[in-house]
């Protein structure tokens, strides 16, 4: 599974979507367009991607930006597990 | 004069047809783009067969468009039922149907966690899809997608009065499912220009809006904007300091949040830059601690902070002029313009000065109780007390289910809401003045208290509390402190402490009451 697939597995279990990431593109916004994620569960779902991709975030290593697209989390992912 | 609410935009479109009214992300619209937008889609909802009153519902985040399905729904002469995004499918579902809205506004992302309810909304004709719809001809209504709604013939709205209905705001009680509140025209325009006057609005504003378009506060951040010609940033949020962030980066002048909001954002760091352009801040929606306030005002000394309470069912009640905010910084103040506000015993006679009682609304704002629910609009909606005897018609009065007091001078202080205060052997205590005591000693982030069933006491007092930013907290040190500051019957039997950030309800407030029902039966023991 690439970074992409492994990111729409923890929304889909953390906030139990029942399979609606399947049709997630790169394009698809995060930010806003989800009723599950909201200013609390990102929480849970910020420590689930640390914790499936064995990395940690820094205070302020997320925001607005990176949450802005499915595509925009993934390369946020992916060069922070390259560093 | 404006009587219809989608005329503020047209009135402004005529006055500063260049000027940006609204903003999301990098797409902008002017008044002129925005008027003639709401024109369309008045236009496409017309040509789906929409009858005068004909509710239309929107579902989505914030974005451009949702203003425009919005605010077109009553361009065409029918009603507005804005959808709190945050709400799951099953309660848009209950809004739908109670509403029987013959249109449903969405978007493509929504609509997948949709498709399972939406065969249980019988009076769906048409759902209108922003971005791709999908490709469903089994369902029993049509798919429209949101760029052929704007191409449709351009068409007259239905003849309108300021007495029809504008909208219907959904708002969760304390118990039961969400009711509709009834919104006609003419509380959405004076809504638009009182709080426009108070704030003193002007065409450069630049407010940041941050609360849904569901709440009567989050809508009226709109019209009142657009009452002055100024300009309505939308903003979607998941992360408190990206507020901030906004804030800074979009120059904004005036920020509108709830008592949770604020919290939250008092705990952060705001840039000196924010000083130059933030004019003021506004607090709604329940009491903001002072220790909260303390430390906004610290942050940005040069920002004038409103305090103001309203409910949906009479959309704005009160504000604390800023001139008193140092002497009463606990305040919500007086009556908006043109609007009364009393503080009366069960009885309906007058409370003494201190003395609480409920606070009742009076005037031109008070909305035309709940859709389709007589029973609970006669608890809410009740006549006047104290009318003259001369007067053969009963005014009604919105009866706020809020306790208050009211000083010599007139000045109100919210107490708390009447269904949560808490009863403790025989007392009865207002949750929060011990939050605010909790807030003063600067040791918690954020607290809810709510009272628990107990086998002697009736109810005991739960605290749930999180440390300050960056340090630790036992909840031992929080019951010495409680030990020291109150009477024995105010000390909580419970105290917790989480880490962060408290659970909130679709309305932004702490959720007391999932908190009170996880914690039934701490006190409690077999």
């Amino acid at each position: 599974m690439d970074t992409r697939d492994r990111v729409r597995t923890v929304f889909d279990d953390t906030l139990q979507l029942g399979g609606r990431t399947a049709a997630w593109e790169e394009t698809t916004p995060l930010l806003g367009s989800l009723a599950e994620l909201d200013s609390l569960t990102i929480f849970t779902v910020i420590a689930a991607l640390e914790k499936e991709f064995a990395i940690a975030f820094d205070d302020g290593d997320i925001n607005a930006e990176v949450l802005a697209t499915l595509g925009s989390l993934t390369a946020f992912i992916d060069e922070k597990q390259a560093t | 004069m404006i009587i219809l609410v989608h005329d503020l935009i047209a009135s402004a479109a005529e006055r500063w047809g260049e000027r940006v009214a609204l903003r999301y992300q990098n797409q902008e619209l002017t008044y002129r783009a925005l008027a003639d937008a709401v024109a369309a889609s008045a236009s496409g909802y017309r040509a789906l067969g929409l009858a005068r009153g004909d509710r239309v519902a929107v579902y989505t985040e914030k974005r451009l468009e949702t203003v425009i399905a919005l605010f077109g729904a009553t361009h065409a002469g029918g009603v507005m039922v804005p959808v709190n995004p945050v709400l799951k499918a099953n309660q848009v579902a209950h809004i739908v149907r109670d509403s029987t809205a013959r249109i449903l506004v969405t978007t493509s992302e929504r609509v997948a966690s949709l498709s399972a309810v939406l065969d249980t909304c019988p009076s769906l004709t048409h759902v209108i899809c922003i971005g791709e719809a999908p490709i469903d001809h089994s369902a029993r209504f049509s798919w429209v997608g949101w760029s052929s709604l704007l191409e449709q013939v351009p068409c007259e709205g239905h003849r309108t009065i300021d007495s029809d209905i504008a909208a219907l705001l959904y708002t969760s009680g304390s118990t039961g499912r969400p009711k509709g509140v009834i919104i006609p025209h003419r509380v959405l325009c004076a809504g638009a220009a009182s709080v426009a006057t108070y704030l003193e609005l002007t065409a450069k504003e630049r407010v940041l809006a941050v609360l849904p378009l569901s709440f009567d506060y989050g809508l009226n951040q709109l019209t009142a904007t657009w009452y002055a010609g100024g300009c309505v940033v939308l903003m979607n949020h998941l992360l408190v300091k990206d507020i901030i962030s906004m804030v800074e980066k979009e120059k904004i002048t005036g920020l509108a949040a709830v008592p949770a909001l604020w919290i939250q954002l008092a705990q952060l760091s705001w840039p000196p830059a924010c000083r130059a352009h933030l004019r003021y801040i506004t607090n709604s929606g329940g009491h903001m601690p002072n220790e909260t306030l303390a430390r906004l005002r610290a942050a940005l000394p040069t920002t004038t902070p409103y305090l103001m309470y309203g409910l949906t069912e009479s959309f704005r009640s009160t504000y604390l002029p800023p001139a008193d905010l140092d002497t009463r910084p606990d305040s919500i103040g007086k009556a908006i313009p043109n609007a009364e506000v009393l503080v009366v015993r069960p009885d309906g006679t007058p409370c003494a000065p201190h003395e609480p009682g409920e606070l009742v609304h009076r005037g031109t704002l008070v909305a035309l109780g709940y859709w389709n629910d007589p029973e609970k609009t006669k608890e809410r909606f009740r006549p006047l007390p104290g009318q003259r005897p001369e007067l053969p018609l009963a005014e009604l009065c919105v009866w706020s289910g809020d306790t208050v007091t009211m000083d010599e001078d007139g000045y109100l202080y919210y107490v708390g809401r009447t269904d949560e205060m808490i009863k403790t052997s025989g007392y009865r205590v207002s949750p929060t003045e011990i939050e605010e005591v909790l807030y003063a000693t600067k040791l918690v982030g954020e607290v809810a208290v709510f009272g628990v069933p107990h086998p002697e006491l009736g109810q005991a007092i739960a605290v749930v509390a999180t440390p300050a930013l960056g340090t630790d907290l036992s909840p031992e040190t929080l019951l010495t402190v409680c030990r020291q500051r109150f009477p024995r019957y105010m000390v909580p039997a419970h105290l917790e402490v989480v880490h962060g950030p408290l659970p909130v309800n679709a309305n932004g407030k702490f959720d007391r009451r999932l908190l009170a029902e996880e914690r039934k039966h701490v006190c409690i023991t077999s």
